[in-house]
């Protein structure tokens, strides 16, 4: 197991979170929520954030958005420091969060619509990105004629057709039953391998972790900081097969370790 | 995603109901191999079911208007205080050129002020969303003001917009605005956050959202908001003109009242019922069309 801490260095860091804090409702009854967290992405490079619920993973996902401002530390994101959003970020949501009102391609062109870009340019890449995660023939249909991994399916085609450089995904599939699940974990992984964006994905699902992740960065309960980061060794492309194997289930294992001793340590604090 | 059941939706599942129903009956009446594979057939049963929804509330109102009419004749009511169903229908026969020329001062008003709310209404809550301070200080007076009964302050709208239309008008658009409001303003917040977050995120700006994301979402609220708004605007209208009118329908019920013509008095409601009808109906179109577009 290669648990190797900080080896990413500041120049070849694509995202670069230094000693990133949040408190909410500063004062006597002020939470915690991150904790001096540090880590650092490479460019394409594909990282999870894996936590218990509660842990400030998405909170710390939502300042690296510039959503959220922070309570100390900075981010900066391709060398410029994030000062509120930004055009070259895109976002996954739990829910698809689709326009209800909207057809399939329709939600996929609305970053372009709000964007102020060129509808025409931009029609193509879109349907190309439906047909791609097999949505070819439901380009107009409406969120309500779609299942639950069709609407996620249509979120990620949204997230990509503008061409962001990062790509932030808030726990994204959690909302999906099991087999959906895995499904979308590979059509995640076909996507990633074709666009080869910067990937940051907050889960809480040990093996979606794995099976997607160059690395993998576990979170302490709150207030959250890093408390192991595993490489991930497996080749790409991936192929869903390796989940049965010995070396993925060894790697499963040491993060749900690393995971339970923090909760014991918490424990012993309280 | 955001879901509202709406009407359509309950009378199929109530049909469904109904169809299930009708299985169990015939499962338990005939023997279980002839059940399965055989088509259910129209049974006389069936079609009752199925029917039900229409059936049940219009025979439910013929009885009533029988029981009625039946009374008023066996024990010779005075018709002046009950005339008879038949009475009315034959008041409103005899007096339908009266009826029709009244129908435009009534109807007219009540729709204007309805939409002069409509268009206001909407303005007042985008206007709210878009600056929290107004919100915060004019959100609480608007709910505190629609606690008081609104047809109490109807002399008012006299003493200020005189005995013409326009007080009329005035007051119809001010006891119909408040739902306009209410559920507008309610709607344009109601906006799933996560799409707002998106929409951030996209360095949309207060406009974008609003236009592509806030006042679509609100839209469903707007519409039952506006079938109420459009009862509430007759309401208006026909308390002023029992106060000041020359003319319109609440003046007929009045001068029929005063003349102890209550089968006319009644035949004018019977008016108003089909024109409150007709804009509910208005209304509804409006409301499944944007159902339709919201894919339900």
């Amino acid at each position: 197991m290669s648990e190797t801490p900080s080896t990413v260095s500041r120049a070849e860091a694509y995202v670069n979170v230094d000693g990133v804090s949040k408190i909410y409702n500063p004062g006597p009854k002020q939470v915690e929520a991150v904790s001096h967290v540090s880590c650092r992405v490479r460019e394409g490079e594909f990282v999870s954030l894996l936590g218990p619920s509660g842990c400030g993973k998405s909170t710390l996902l939502m300042m690296v958005a510039g959503l959220e401002p922070l309570t100390a530390g900075g981010i900066d994101v391709g060398g410029t420091p994030m000062e509120g959003t930004r055009e070259d970020i895109g976002l996954m949501f739990q829910d698809p969060t689709l326009l209800p009102w909207k057809t399939a391609l329709e939600n996929v062109m609305f970053p372009i619509k709000i964007l102020k870009r060129p509808d025409s340019e931009y029609r193509e890449v879109a349907i190309d990105l439906l047909t791609r995660v097999g949505l070819g023939d439901f380009l107009d249909k409406k969120p309500s004629q779609l299942s639950g991994g069709m609407r996620q399916r249509v979120a990620i085609c949204r997230a990509l057709v503008y061409d962001p450089s990062l790509l932030l995904m808030d726990e994204p599939f959690s909302a999906l039953d099991a087999i959906t699940r895995d499904e979308m974990n590979q059509v995640l992984m076909d996507m990633w391998q074709e666009f080869r964006k910067t990937g940051l994905f907050v889960t809480h699902s040990i093996r979606e972790s794995v099976f997607l992740s160059d690395r993998v960065l576990v979170m302490s309960a709150r207030p959250g900081r890093i408390v192991a980061d595993v490489t991930i060794p497996f080749p790409r492309p991936r192929d869903f097969a390796i989940v049965e194997g010995r070396e993925f289930n060894e790697i499963c294992a040491y993060l749900r370790s690393k995971i339970s001793e923090q909760e014991t340590t918490g424990v012993q604090a309280a | 995603m955001y879901r509202r059941p709406s009407l359509k939706t309950m009378n199929t599942q109530t049909i469904a109901v109904a169809d299930l129903d009708n299985h169990t009956a015939r499962a338990e009446a005939a023997p279980r191999a002839a059940v399965i594979g055989e088509p259910p057939a129209r049974t006389l049963g069936s079609t009752f079911r199925q029917l039900r929804p229409v059936i049940l509330p219009v025979g439910f109102g013929v009885c009533v208007l029988a029981f009625w009419e039946i009374l008023v004749w066996a024990i010779d009511y005075p018709a002046q205080i009950l005339p008879a169903p038949t009475a009315i229908v034959a008041a409103l026969f005899e007096n339908r050129a009266l009826l029709i020329a009244n129908i435009i001062p009534t109807a007219g008003v009540a729709f204007g002020g309805f939409l002069i709310a409509l268009v206001a209404g909407v303005a007042i809550s985008v206007a709210m969303t878009w600056s929290q301070y107004l919100k915060e200080g004019l959100y609480p007076n608007i709910i505190a003001f629609q606690i008081v009964p609104k047809v109490a302050w109807a002399p008012m709208f006299v003493l200020w917009l005189g005995i013409e239309t326009e007080s009329r008008l005035g007051f119809a658009t001010f006891i119909s605005i408040f739902p306009i409001i209410i559920s507008m303003t309610a709607g344009l917040y109601n906006t799933d956050p996560s799409m707002l977050k998106l929409c951030r995120a996209l360095t949309a700006s207060k406009w974008q959202m609003l236009v592509n994301v806030r006042f679509p979402y609100a839209l469903p609220y707007l519409f039952s908001a506006m079938k109420i708004s459009v009862t509430l605007a007759m309401i208006g209208v026909i308390v002023g003109e029992f106060i000041t009118s020359q003319r319109g329908l609440g003046f007929v019920i009045l001068v029929a009242a005063g003349r102890l013509e209550t089968d006319l008095m009644m035949a004018s409601v019977l008016v108003l019922c089909i024109i409150g009808l007709t804009f509910y109906g208005i209304v509804e179109i409006g409301t499944r069309a944007v159902d339709r577009w919201f894919g339900q």
